[in-house]
């Protein structure tokens, strides 16, 4: 008898002993729970932190002059207003997408022409996922994005129809090359016919980042609208088709009347 | 009292897949977290290729998602919280794969960001089935662990020492070879 109570004294000391060291195991266990848990929160904070101010410190942001609603910037007309009811045809485009350069040589002229005639009005949004191949290609980091801010800054000045235009002038025989500060900052102005005070004013705005917010802005609302191809022309929400998909046959001539004629057909479809 | 001296050696070799399933999973996603962590807007993009979230999203899983990644990936490197680790691993693995899978079925040809860069690529540049495989692999291994969490040379064991078991679930065997014996019946 003595010996039993012995032995189960024994088993309940021994199991208090391990419910005791179970219970510390638990406790260390959970202290180093905590404290990992608390070092990634406090890293994803600083992240989050280090991205709001990376955006802050920047000068006052400001929109374009020409700004639309839609965070689009508009081509002014040289001189005429536009007739009652024109159509207004809105363009998206990356300033890196080689699909936009062939359709601004080939419909640029066109498109502006009728501008200027007063029979359209023109808006360009401008896209930066292309970025993406500047990080495939290891150049020129963000071409689309920092393309798209120099062409905000140049609306500042008034010059916004002129620099768009010569930015796919000179767009890179090689997509992913990209562009560099001096191309924006510097060479593009110049052929876009930016100087003195105004290449001072843009220059700042450029290299203060003031147009950011404007810029990330018109990516985000392209995103939303749903538009996931470069370029797209439309007109009240409807896609302008300039060649049959299949057939590849052509239906918008690169002619004033033929792409005014194609607008319409669009707007009524 | 149990003499630990005698318990049976832990060079077993199902510790030593332990350590392989922690290591390859745990230096893929601190490298792939790492590459991405610096460069949110960039992942922002790579994300929203996908065509699957919207923007807001997109910058949420930016922002947060490189952290984790390499958090997962330290955590199972060190053997610490192993089985959590790889289950958090084997999540984000799930979602991975369902965004491939998605991408793949829609036709639309992007490269899958998983480690730096992304975005549209020509359609015969993807890698889909090469990237499941990958995935599915490295879900696999992280099955493992769930699993059977104990490997050789882990924090868990070195901070933690071995589970403590009681008396009354003790089935018989040691409880220093526990840690391992609990998954052992699973299998």
């Amino acid at each position: 008898m003595a010996n039993n109570s012995n032995l189960s004294k024994r088993a309940a000391l021994r199991q208090q002993q391990e419910q005791e060291d179970r219970r510390k195991r638990a406790q260390r266990m959970m202290w180093v729970g905590l404290g990992v848990v608390g070092v990634i929160v406090v890293v994803i904070v600083a992240i989050v932190l280090s991205q709001v101010f990376k955006s802050r410190v920047t000068a006052e942001q400001i929109n374009p002059p020409n700004a639309t609603d839609g965070k689009g910037i508009r081509i002014n007309s040289v001189g005429t207003q536009p007739v009652e009811g024109a159509p207004h045809v809105v363009v998206y485009e990356d300033y890196q997408c080689p699909g936009c350069a062939s359709y601004e040589t080939t419909y640029g002229p066109a498109f502006t022409q009728l501008v200027d005639e007063g029979k359209i009005t023109m808006e360009v949004r401008t896209a930066t996922f292309l970025n993406e191949v500047n990080k495939q290609s290891g150049m020129n980091k963000e071409s689309s994005t920092r393309a798209a801010r120099a062409a905000a800054a140049a609306d500042v000045v008034g010059k916004y129809r002129e620099y768009h235009e010569v930015v796919y002038k000179n767009q890179p025989k090689h997509e992913g090359t990209g562009y560099t500060d001096q191309q924006l900052r510097v060479d593009f102005p110049a052929q876009a016919g930016i100087t003195g005070d105004a290449l001072t004013q843009f220059q700042t705005l450029y290299d203060t980042g003031a147009m950011n917010t404007f810029t990330d802005a018109a990516a985000k609302a392209m995103y939303e609208n749903g538009v996931s191809e470069t370029p797209t022309y439309t007109v009240e929400g409807k896609k302008i088709v300039f060649a049959d998909k299949d057939s590849k046959q052509v239906l918008i001539e690169p002619n004033a009347e033929s792409v005014l004629k194609g607008i319409e057909t669009a707007k009524n479809s | 009292m149990t003499d630990l001296s005698a318990a049976p050696t832990r060079r077993d070799w199902k510790d030593w897949v332990g350590l392989i399933a922690r290591l390859v999973p745990g230096v893929v996603f601190v490298y792939a977290g790492a590459v991405k962590i610096f460069d949110v807007e960039g992942f922002r993009t790579d994300i929203l290729a996908y065509q699957l979230v919207s923007w807001d999203v997109a910058n949420v899983i930016a922002l947060v998602l490189p952290a984790l990644e390499i958090a997962a990936g330290l955590l199972l490197l060190g053997g610490l919280f192993t089985r959590w680790a790889a289950a958090a691993i084997f999540g984000m693995l799930l979602v991975f794969m369902g965004g491939i899978a998605w991408v793949w079925s829609q036709g639309i040809s992007i490269d899958c960001g998983c480690f730096g860069t992304g975005g549209e690529i020509d359609p015969s540049k993807t890698q889909y089935p090469q990237k499941m495989l990958e995935n599915l692999a490295m879900a696999c291994l992280c099955g493992w662990l769930m699993l059977r969490p104990g490997s050789l040379f882990s924090l868990d064991v070195a901070l933690f020492g071995l589970p403590v078991r009681l008396e009354d679930e003790d089935d018989g065997s040691s409880p220093a070879a526990a840690d391992g014996a609990a998954a052992a019946e699973k299998e």
